[in-house]
Order: C-alpha cells, then sequence, then structure tokens
C-alpha cells in the first residue's frame, strides 16, 4: 500500500497541494538565483533601485527561471512520486515505458498540435477582448518585453531553445501530466481529470490575456498523454511548440513583436483551415492509436 | 468493527465555516473602518494590513474544531488524509463565506468603502518620511491598480483563489493537527 493510501490524503488535494507548493517554491527559488547573479553585476542597492529595469537582465531571469523548473517542478516531481509509487514503479508512474510506434504517434501528435494554431490564435484574440484588470495586461505587456528583449539579444538559439522549450517540455510535462494527472485520476473520472490538469496548466503560466488558448492547449496536451499512453510524445509536443515560436521569433521578429500580428484576429481562411485539419488529423491519430492498439492486442 | 458508511463531514465544515467566515470578515472591517477614521500614521505597517494576517489565522482554526466534532461525535478511527481534506473543505467554506459577504458589503452596504480605505492607504504613503518621490508614485500607482483590480470580475476570481490557497491550506494543517490530538488512533495487531 502506498504513503497516500495508508494515510488517507485523496489525490486531488495532493495535485492542488503539490501545484501551490510548487508554484511558491519556484518562484521563490527562481528569484533567489536572478538575484544571485545579478549580484556578481551589480551591488544590492542598484537592483533594488532599478527593480522595474529587471527585464533588461534577461539571462539572468532565464537562467532564474530553468533553474527553478528543474529543481522543484521536474525534480521535486520526480521525488514526489514516492509517495505514490515505488523507485520501480516510476517510469509507470509517468507514463515513461516505451509505447509501439511511438515516432508515428509522436508525429501525428504535433501535426495535431499544429493544426489547431488557428483556434488556438483566435482564442487568444478573444482572450484579449475580455474586461481583464489593468495589472494582468501590464504583467502580459512586462512578460512579453522580457522575452522580446531575450531574443533580440545576442543570446545563442541552442541556449534559447534550452530555457523556452526543452527545460519546459521536460518539466512542466513531468509536474502537470505526471504528478498533477495522476493524483487526479485517482478519485476523478478520466475526462474531469484532463479538463482540471488541462486549465491548471493554462492558469499555471500567469498569462491571463492568453489563460484562453494556454487552457485548451492544457486539455489538448493532457488528453494525448492520457490517450497515448506516453509522456514522451507531449514532451515532444511541448518541445516543438514552445520551440517553434523562438525559432520563428528569431527569425522574424518584427512580424512577431508586432502588436498588430500580436493583437489581431488570425485571418479567417486560417481559422477555416485549422476547423478542417484538426478533426482531421485528430481522427487519423485516434484511427493510428486503435490500429496499434489492436495489433499490440494480436501480437 | 466500524460501519463502512461514515457519517458526513459536510454540515459540521458548513456551520463552522460560516461562524469563521463572519469571525474573518469581522476582524478585517472592523480593522479597515479603524484605519480609514484614524489620521495618517506615517507608518509602512499598519494594523490595517496586519490584522488580515490575524484573521486568517484566527480562521485557520475552523478546520481544527470540525475535525474535534467529527471525531467526538462518531468516535471513528481517522487518518491525517482525513483531517486534512476535512480542513480543506471547511477552509473553501470560510472562504466562500468572506467573499460573499465581503461583496455584499463593499457592493451593497457600504460602496464607498474600499476607496476612502484607498485614499487613507495613500495619505499614509505620503505621511512616510523621507520617502524618495518615485518610489511614492510607484506605490500609489500601485495601491490605485489593485483597488481598481479588484472591482472587476477577474480580480474577485483571482483574489478569492488567492484566499482558498491560504485559508484552505492553514485549514488543512489544523485539521491535521486536529487528527492527531483527537481522533481515535487505528490499532496495530
Amino acid at each position: 500500500m502506498d504513503w497516500m493510501t495508508r494515510n488517507g490524503f485523496p489525490g486531488w488535494m495532493v495535485a492542488i497541494l503539490w501545484l501551490i507548493t510548487a508554484f511558491l517554491g519556484f518562484q521563490v527559488l527562481a528569484a533567489m538565483v536572478a538575484l544571485g547573479i545579478l549580484l556578481t553585476m551589480m551591488p544590492f542597492s542598484e537592483i533594488a533601485s532599478n527593480i522595474s529595469n529587471l527585464i533588461n537582465y534577461p539571462d539572468a531571469l532565464f537562467i532564474g527561471n530553468s533553474t527553478g523548473q528543474i529543481l522543484i517542478l521536474g525534480l521535486g516531481s520526480w521525488w514526489l512520486s514516492r509517495i505514490a509509487v515505488s523507485k520501480e514503479g516510476r517510469k509507470a508512474y509517468f507514463r515513461l515505458e516505451p509505447v509501439p510506434e511511438l515516432g508515428k504517434t509522436i508525429f501525428l501528435a504535433v501535426l495535431l498540435t499544429i493544426a489547431v494554431q488557428p483556434l488556438i490564435q483566435w482564442l487568444g484574440w478573444m482572450n484579449m477582448q475580455l474586461p481583464l484588470p489593468q495589472n494582468w495586461v501590464d504583467f502580459d505587456k512586462s512578460q512579453m518585453a522580457m522575452i522580446e528583449r531575450l531574443i533580440r539579444g545576442d543570446m545563442p538559439i541552442w541556449v534559447m531553445l534550452f530555457h523556452v522549450a526543452v527545460v519546459p517540455a521536460i518539466c512542466e510535462e513531468l509536474m502537470f501530466r505526471g504528478v498533477i494527472l495522476r493524483n487526479f485520476e485517482r478519485e476523478l473520472p478520466p475526462w474531469v481529470a484532463i479538463v482540471l490538469t488541462g486549465t491548471l496548466f493554462g492558469l499555471y503560466h500567469l498569462r491571463f490575456t492568453q489563460a484562453l488558448p494556454l487552457i485548451l492547449l492544457g486539455i489538448l496536451i493532457t488528453w494525448l498523454v492520457w490517450r497515448t499512453g506516453s509522456l514522451w510524445v507531449v514532451v515532444a509536443v511541448h518541445f516543438v511548440n514552445n520551440g517553434a515560436s523562438v525559432v520563428f521569433a528569431k527569425f522574424y521578429p518584427e512580424i512577431a513583436f508586432d502588436p498588430a500580428f500580436t493583437e489581431s484576429a488570425p485571418p479567417v481562411y486560417l481559422v477555416i483551415a485549422g476547423l478542417i485539419f484538426a478533426p482531421a488529423v485528430f481522427t487519423l491519430l485516434i484511427q493510428h492509436l486503435n490500429a496499434t492498439s489492436s495489433r499490440s492486442q494480436a501480437g | 468493527m466500524e460501519p463502512t458508511e461514515k457519517p458526513s463531514y459536510l454540515p459540521d465544515a458548513l456551520r463552522i465555516g460560516a461562524i469563521f467566515g463572519v469571525i474573518n470578515v469581522a476582524i478585517s472591517f472592523v480593522a479597515m473602518y479603524q484605519f480609514i477614521s484614524t489620521p495618517p500614521t506615517g507608518s509602512l505597517f499598519s494594523m490595517a494590513s496586519l490584522v488580515p494576517m490575524f484573521a486568517c489565522l484566527v480562521s485557520a482554526f475552523g478546520g481544527l474544531i470540525v475535525v474535534r466534532g467529527y471525531a467526538k461525535s462518531t468516535g471513528l478511527t481517522m487518518k491525517a488524509g482525513d483531517g486534512a481534506k476535512i480542513g480543506f473543505i471547511t477552509g473553501a467554506v470560510i472562504t466562500g463565506f468572506v467573499v460573499v459577504i465581503g461583496q455584499i458589503w463593499t457592493q451593497l452596504i457600504d460602496p464607498t468603502m474600499m476607496e476612502r480605505y484607498t485614499q487613507a492607504t495613500i495619505a499614509n504613503f505620503e505621511a512616510i518620511p523621507n520617502m524618495p518621490e518615485d518610489s511614492l508614485n510607484t506605490m500609489i500607482d500601485a495601491t490605485y491598480k489593485q483597488f481598481e483590480d479588484q472591482k472587476t470580475f477577474f480580480g474577485i476570481v483571482y483574489y478569492s483563489l488567492i484566499s482558498l490557497g491560504v485559508i484552505g491550506v492553514l485549514n488543512l494543517i489544523t485539521g491535521i493537527i486536529g487528527v492527531s490530538v483527537f481522533a481515535k488512533k487505528e490499532e496495530i495487531l
């Protein structure tokens, strides 16, 4: 009997508690690491007096962010899994065991993520029409300004990909589609667990002007891991989603950071294309998974 | 042998949660009215900024009291997780009452209260000796923004979730303590 069952802790509570703890721990650790790096560049009094200009030092902030993600979200989740499973059961718990025809599954899952992009963008535009508190809008702008500064800076693209695509793809997936989904699944019906995990993933990013698209993406990714039974699929999807944004913004910054592009609705033809292609790819993926499952059972 | 169907703790959680919700709001509002009606002290930490923390700590006992009542009335053996669950649910009830009473009060009974509180907070900032102009303006802007945010629907949802996190977790902890103090332990054969 695992620790959670022995002590009567419901899965949903462990999921919420870990989310709160990881969120706070991540914020504190990321801030401490960033502060430590900044202290090697300037005295504390200078940091304190220029607190609103810290986005001018994206390197320090991103190193802090990645350290927080790796140590708290990634390793923390890996360690926390021990309350539910033995050391030997970890791979199965995180759905890291090999599944048949993984390459094709990853390909179709990535294709599905690309096909839903116009809908994601349209939802992002819808989200921006909501009467959100000004603080949230300002906070979102400051985050975007920091990313823009990083992208336009002289940091090599592979380092950017590491901070923005590799680390979140592994660490956020271990936490959300690992610990949090698994705990919600203990008592809740799968669809409730998927919607809850996806919603929390969307809100966790604290980008409230983009909460709707992030929630939709979160639900899609959570469904993918549940349906395919492999975390590797969603690590790849997450990496491609974040990595493509970085590569696009690096090579076409004038488009990527143009308010006319980021704050307007996507063209209607793109949304219609998404509405046609997304269900088509979705059907292909389901057929592939059903066929793989039948072949495995027959074999 | 214990019955398989355990009695519900929800009636107790609702009753105690309501009482602690009212206590939480009462403590906070008394401090806020006191702050509004007194001249600015020029101190960065006022009673009004510390009292909500005190109110939170007081409402943390809700989970403990519900677990105590449940353990005593049912006589069942309880695990730490049961206490955590009862405590967290009690915290959610307390938060619900705090938010609803707070909204009724500030929207219907005294709609100018929050604005007067914001003005008093700003007057207090202005009375702080040797405060640099830039820092003062930043603090005033932040106070106004927070005041404006709290009036919007999403702002209310956001602050309610923060309260749920804080009050829920505090009650969860006292719920676990309640189990270890008041509940019957499982016999080890």
